[in-house]
């Protein structure tokens, strides 16, 4: 398999295309200080509001802590529901959606940890892995130059499953929220409570330990 | 010329565009060279897109609904029999001493009965009960910190919000990982609302952790002053006294003692903080769970 320099640098101008997008959207006004507002006052509709703008972007970090719709329905809703109840305790010095995505990241943390401790993902995994059986070795020809055909596969989609799930809980936090959702790093700084550097170090082996996995699913 | 070995240490800064100039300039040199990196720094690439590819999902259309009959089947009758405990208490400093008393004997009454009743629609499952029967079972236990070191501080600083006042937190429910959202509600009970649970010791070992606490305590200047609630499901809750500045070394103490996992608050505050009872002194419940083995 080859991929040249050239055809890494374009991925390259493509990530920073998507980096200095999410990056552009961050400044310090809350969009929904007038909703989380209206909601501490009791008011269930303002609540509503917020659930729909966020339920998909909390959905779907519950969905990559857990790896199971059913699963994530749940603690996507138990998510919420926490949030309803402490918002009287919210007191606005961070974003709404940074605390609600302090939540979900804790939520989803421990729920992993408690299913991982029962062996739910690694029973998930092989099962679904024992499924392609040999096609995981002719997955990936030698020949492929084209990165777009290769990212499309399923098996690497898998295999990059399978590496997440194996992931200490801080790594997969950290790679769920910045190269699967997409958010800036001055964000999950904020909602991790740690310095900008320690959130780029960490994300940095994160990912290295993603990649010795699919490197040696997939070579 | 930069070697190997230092060379995926940059990877992130210049797959971003975040290195400077020099350091980048020195990295894509080394990139053209070396094969090896060459092909390290491709597999690098290749994760960072596959993890961004990975296919949408999305919640199912109900979500709202569903979200909104869980939360008000939390609002239960539970939560007004607290809350008129909550407006006793309150009122308590400004009644004269008899009424005070009568309200206190109620309250402590009522919290022995919230205490120890178990919601029957709970019973039933035979899997959850109330306040420490049902986290015993549904893995509530092992809150948020196991995987940050015990020693950098996070546990031992992060209870003490300046939060003094006995009910100054809301009660957060928590329903077990993989079960129906139909029946997983776990009620609120006095222990979550008075700041009992500060701390959650799980380990494999519980006699163990138990016996470890009360042989820490003395090395403190701590007591214990609360031990009473022992269950079938082999939690103890154990409430003691100690220096507020001697907490982070009974947390340490007890990890180095072989409690394997200790939770503390996790970040949106749904362990309560210990309570002040005086200037040096707080009070601090601890439960104690078994660890599945
Ligand atoms: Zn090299």
């Amino acid at each position: 398999m080859t991929l040249d320099l050239e055809t890494i640098l374009n991925l390259i101008c493509l990530t920073l295309a998507s980096v200095s997008l999410v990056g552009s959207s961050t400044d310090n006004r809350d969009d929904d200080e007038e909703l989380v507002k209206r909601c501490a006052g009791g008011d269930r509709e303002a609540f509503n509001d917020l659930v729909v703008k966020y339920q998909k972007k909390v959905f779907s970090v519950a969905y990559r802590f857990v790896g199971d719709p059913e699963e994530a329905n749940d603690l996507a809703q138990e998510i919420f529901t926490a949030a309803y109840q402490n918002l009287k305790s919210f007191r606005g010095d961070s974003k709404f959606s940074t605390w609600l995505f302090q939540i979900a990241t804790n939520r989803g943390k421990n729920r992993f940890k408690y299913l991982k401790r029962r062996g739910f993902f690694t029973n998930k995994g092989s099962s679904e892995t024992d499924d392609e059986g040999d096609q995981s070795h002719r997955a990936l020809p030698d020949q492929t130059a084209n990165p777009e055909e290769l990212l499309s596969g399923n098996q690497i989609r898998k295999a990059v499953i399978e590496a997440i799930n194996e992931l200490e809980p801080d790594h997969r936090e950290i790679v769920i929220l910045r190269d699967i959702e997409g958010l800036s790093y001055d964000e999950i700084a904020r909602i991790l409570d740690l310095p900008e550097g320690t959130t780029k170090s960490r994300l940095h082996r994160a990912r290295m330990v993603v990649k010795e996995k699919l490197k040696k699913v997939l070579s | 010329m930069m070697d190997c070995e230092r060379i995926a240490d940059y990877f992130r800064a210049v797959y971003e565009g975040d290195s400077d100039a020099q350091t980048g300039k020195m990295v894509k040199d080394h990139l053209k060279s070396c094969a090896a990196c060459r092909e390290e720094f491709k597999w690098y690439g290749v994760t960072i897109q596959a993890l961004a590819n990975l296919e949408q999902v999305a919640p199912p259309n109900d979500f709202l609904k569903q979200l909104n009959a869980r939360i008000d089947k939390n609002s239960s009758i539970f939560q007004s029999i607290i809350s008129q405990i909550k407006n006793l208490m309150n009122a308590i400093p400004t009644a004269p001493v008899p009424v005070g008393a009568v309200s206190l004997a109620f309250v402590t009454f009522c919290a022995f009965l919230v205490y120890n009743y178990t919601p029957p629609e709970l019973s039933q499952g035979g899997k959850s009960g109330l306040s420490l029967n049902s986290n015993a079972q549904n893995g509530a236990i092992a809150v948020d910190s196991a995987s940050r070191p015990v020693d950098s501080g996070m546990v031992a600083s992060a209870p003490f919000s300046p939060q003094t006042a006995p009910f100054s937190h809301a009660y957060v429910p928590y329903d077990g990982p993989g079960r129906s959202s139909s029946v997983a509600w776990r009620f609120p009970t006095v222990a979550d609302e008075i700041g009992a649970d500060n701390l959650t010791v799980e380990s494999p070992q519980m006699d163990l952790a138990l016996k470890s606490l009360k042989e820490i305590l003395p090395d403190i200047q701590g007591k214990l002053i609360d031990e009473k609630f022992r269950n079938a499901f082999g939690e103890a809750l154990v409430g003691v006294i100690i220096p507020s500045s001697r907490y982070g070394d009974l947390t340490s103490a007890l990890v180095n003692y072989g409690a394997i996992e200790v939770g503390a608050k996790s970040l949106e505050s749904d362990s309560p903080a210990p309570t002040k009872v005086d200037s040096r002194n707080v009070r601090l419940y601890i439960r104690f769970t078994q660890a599945p083995k």
